[in-house]
């Protein structure tokens, strides 16, 4: 049982037809019962469609489009990676959910239970996760979340928003052998290795707080910090006038909100030009929000790393979403291909997301993934 | 204090409240409500907070499981290395003790074929009784070892009822008359799809049953046809069981409170045995008392429709009686000494020239094989299988001569080969009035 049975695979060629030909040639082994891929918004969803029907019409299949690809190669944009899972040591299963507001908790259960029975490895109790790939701006993921955590009890779960390579327009994710949009998919993955679940970042607050005086809950949009215009409150605490604020200037000096001991970024999506503020998850009215200031991403990343070789080993696979502004951060500060060597040493393969999500909760500007460890969990127990 | 002081004061008291009034309102709605998103999101990370605090508790219960599941599962494989080692020792015990009470049988039933007095007479009727009684408590052993251990499989064919009701009839009428009981059965014309030994053996501790805790009264043995199900059912007017009794009298060495002692010869072990042999042959048994009143037995066999009958009863049960054993030329092989000698004995009581060997060696030598009559061979030989010189013997013989297996091993395989073989088995210990009925079949 020492064979290889985690395959990846990436191609840059943006004729779909053919990036999914180079796809299928390096996932050739037999053994591979399950694709998960992570491709640019840039393809022709239709054509990418009909070619990944075509070339894995006899295996699963499931993925979603991204702000920016994490391939065998490190970052990519413009291109498709995929995962494929052997049978030997994994079963991979598919739950579907397409309209992201009706999905209720009966509907949760009903597909959950669907899913744990499928997903069995023979000789083996379930030892497994969850990966959800969620419409990146479908403005639902908290509730989704939740409702979904509610029916999964104790199975671990993450997971990312698909991106569309940073425009903002739409977003989707692949299943049932269509790209949807509204939508999530929900991968059971069960496997006999041992693996970890975890997230991370690299902020630290400030001693800025802001209250929010008025928000539109439905829009995630805040037209008020502390009684004031929210633009204009944000730009002083920074010290710079409104005008001089910008998508990168946000995403280096994001805002979180203090839950317990625990700080949760909440990324801003765009500044408006009414001087609200839209974000990438959930705002209130009366939440507090903190001022954090990004320290080493690098550094962050490596002493993570470091911790869960000492658990589990180097893994033979981390399947990762990585918020596409940390992406954006490494690259305004330059550091953007020692982070992507970092990912490659590591043997990250994922993705550029709008958000993250772990353990039913939805977050922003993480690395949020599983790292899959090279030991098989001891059976017998 | 100047006016434009006055007004940047003002002006930021007039946000403070409004700051104020925002942090009221969100401390007010308070209670997680899931359809709000920035509720839902918060009420997620609580969760994930609680959720990591009781791993920590779940791992140590985990591990405290574990530990004593791996215990468990010690003492487990100790309690089934028990009960296989009790099979096996029932098994052998049995298999052992068959052998000489097998020999004492045939001794005794030749000694009182002998023409005695009356007293050596009685004692004589004593020891066969004793000896009946020894067998009995011995084969219950065994049936139970067998079906503990999975081996007894159901062998199901289309039967006939009536002939076996008859059969047990016949059987337990004297039984339930000795008992100072009536006995009376009420049949039916069905045919059934069951094992007819096992159905037998079942009905036969139903029924040893029911006359050994009747006192005054009787017992009936019915068949009648309900709906597509046949129901065999074994009455009696004894004590009755109680309805907490009803749930226990299955188990091993149950015995019923008001069992006569005195009179009580066996071990508590019979509706045990007829509970696991329903199971084999997958009838349902089902039992319903009034204390006092007496018990009802009841099992239910799917009936086979008219199409499935055959067309006619290959087996009659009770064969002629008639022949005679009279001068025939019988070959005796068995590796007890005392088991040929018994063998001898009887057979010659019964008319019939005997030779006994050991072993079948040399046999060619001193007995003509030609003028044999009838082969009588011992499975167990000490060297190879009575089966094996059988067959040698028959080779050297230039005519057919009928072979007789006996053994004490009942199994499946066993009898099976020696179907195949075309000889006819007759397990030990031997029953006089059988034996002697298979050997004028054989002979006649």
């Amino acid at each position: 049982m020492n064979a290889q049975s985690i395959f990846t695979a990436s191609s840059s060629n943006s004729d779909p037809e053919l990036a999914v030909k180079e796809l299928k040639h390096q996932l050739n082994d037999p053994s591979i019962q399950f694709v998960l891929f992570f491709c640019s918004a840039s393809f022709n969803l239709a054509k990418l469609g009909y070619a990944l029907n075509e070339q894995f019409h006899d295996i699963g299949i499931s993925g979603c489009t991204t702000a920016g690809e994490i391939t065998p190669n490190g970052y990519e944009r413009g291109s498709i990676t995929a995962i494929g899972f052997s049978n030997q040591d994994f079963c991979v299963q598919v739950g579907s959910v397409k309209n992201l507001k009706r999905f209720t908790l009966g509907n949760a259960q009903t597909m959950l239970d669907q899913l744990r029975s499928q997903c069995t490895l023979s000789s083996a109790a379930l030892n497994g996760f969850a990966i959800t790939l969620v419409d990146g701006l479908s403005i639902d993921e908290e509730i989704f979340l939740a409702t979904l955590n509610s029916a999964l009890g104790s199975i671990p779960s993450f997971g990312g928003s698909a991106g569309d390579d940073v425009n903002l327009a739409t977003t989707h994710v692949f299943f049932d052998g269509d790209f949807h949009t509204d939508a999530a998919a929900v991968l059971m993955v069960n496997t006999r290795f041992e693996f970890e679940v975890f997230t991370t970042h690299h902020l630290l607050p400030t001693d800025n707080k802001f209250v929010v005086t008025d928000a539109e809950p439905q829009n995630r949009k805040v037209n008020e910090l502390n009684a004031d215009l929210a633009a204009t409150e944000y730009a002083d605490a920074l010290e710079l006038s409104v005008d001089q604020l910008n998508n990168d200037i946000c995403t280096l000096n994001p805002l979180a909100v203090k839950i317990g001991e625990q700080y949760f970024i909440r990324s801003i999506q765009s500044i408006e030009p009414d001087s609200s503020l839209t974000f990438f998850c959930a705002m209130e009215n009366g939440i507090a929000l903190t001022l954090m200031q990004p320290k080493d991403l690098k550094e962050n990343l490596i002493d993570l790393f470091n911790g869960i070789e000492s658990r589990i080993g180097k893994p033979q696979i981390v399947i990762g979403c990585d918020c596409f502004l940390r992406r954006r951060e490494a690259e305004l500060k330059g550091e953007d291909q020692q982070v992507s060597e970092l990912l490659k040493a590591f043997n990250v393969i994922g993705l550029n997301t709008y958000g993250e999500q772990f353990s039913g909760m939805h977050i922003n500007q993480t690395f949020t993934a599983v790292a899959i460890g090279q030991r098989r969990l001891n059976e017998s127990v | 204090m100047s006016q434009s002081e006055l007004d940047a004061a003002q002006k930021e008291n007039a946000k403070l409240r409004k700051i104020n009034q925002a942090l009221i309102e969100r401390l007010e709605s308070g209670a997680v409500q899931l359809a709000n998103p920035y509720s839902a999101f918060e009420h997620s990370v609580t969760l994930a907070e609680q959720v990591r605090e009781r791993t920590d508790a779940l791992n140590q219960a985990l591990e405290k499981l574990n530990l004593s599941h791996r215990e468990l599962s010690q003492a487990n494989q100790v309690a089934e290395q028990a009960n296989l080692s009790k099979t096996k020792f029932l098994a052998a015990v049995s298999h052992d003790l068959l052998q000489p009470l097998n020999a004492a049988r045939l001794f005794a039933t030749t000694l009182a074929e002998q023409p005695l007095d009356d007293r050596p007479k009685s004692l004589v009727d004593s020891m066969t009784r004793s000896l009946n009684d020894v067998e009995n408590l011995l084969r219950t052993l065994v049936d139970i070892s067998k079906l503990d251990a999975g081996v007894v499989h159901a062998d199901k064919t289309n039967i006939r009822v009536a002939p076996i009701l008859e059969q047990l009839s016949t059987e337990f009428e004297a039984a339930a008359q000795h008992a100072g009981l009536k006995f009376k059965h009420r049949t039916c014309n069905a045919w059934v799809h069951s094992d007819s030994l096992l159905l037998i053996r079942l009905l036969r501790n139903l029924l040893t049953n029911a006359i050994r805790y009747t006192k005054t009264g009787g017992v009936l043995l019915s068949a009648r046809q309900r709906g597509d199900k046949l129901l065999i059912q074994v009455w009696d007017t004894g004590e009755g069981i109680s309805q907490e009794d009803q749930k226990s009298i299955f188990d091993e060495f149950k015995r019923l409170p008001n069992a006569d002692k005195a009179h009580d010869k066996g071990l508590g072990l019979g509706l045990s045995i007829v509970d696991k042999i329903a199971k084999v042959l997958n009838h349902t048994l089902t039992v319903t008392s009034t204390l006092g009143k007496g018990s009802v037995f009841s099992l239910e066999i799917p009936i086979l429709n008219r199409a499935q009958e055959p067309a006619n009863d290959p087996s009659p049960l009770h064969p002629s009686l008639s022949s005679s054993l009279q001068g025939k030329q019988i070959l005796v092989v068995d590796n007890d000494a005392t088991i040929c000698e018994a063998m001898s004995q009887l057979l010659t009581h019964w008319g019939a020239n005997v030779a006994t060997s050991l072993n079948g060696e040399a046999l060619g030598d001193k007995i003509d094989l030609g003028s044999v009559d009838l082969l009588i061979v011992d499975y167990h030989l000490d060297q190879g299988t009575g089966i094996d010189l059988a067959k040698r013997l028959l080779e050297q013989s230039s005519i057919d001569i009928p072979v007789l297996v006996v053994t004490a091993n009942h199994s499946q395989s066993l009898n099976e080969t020696i179907r195949q073989e075309g000889f006819s088995l007759l397990h030990k210990p031997l029953k006089p009035l059988l034996f002697r009925q298979r050997l004028r079949q054989l002979l006649g």
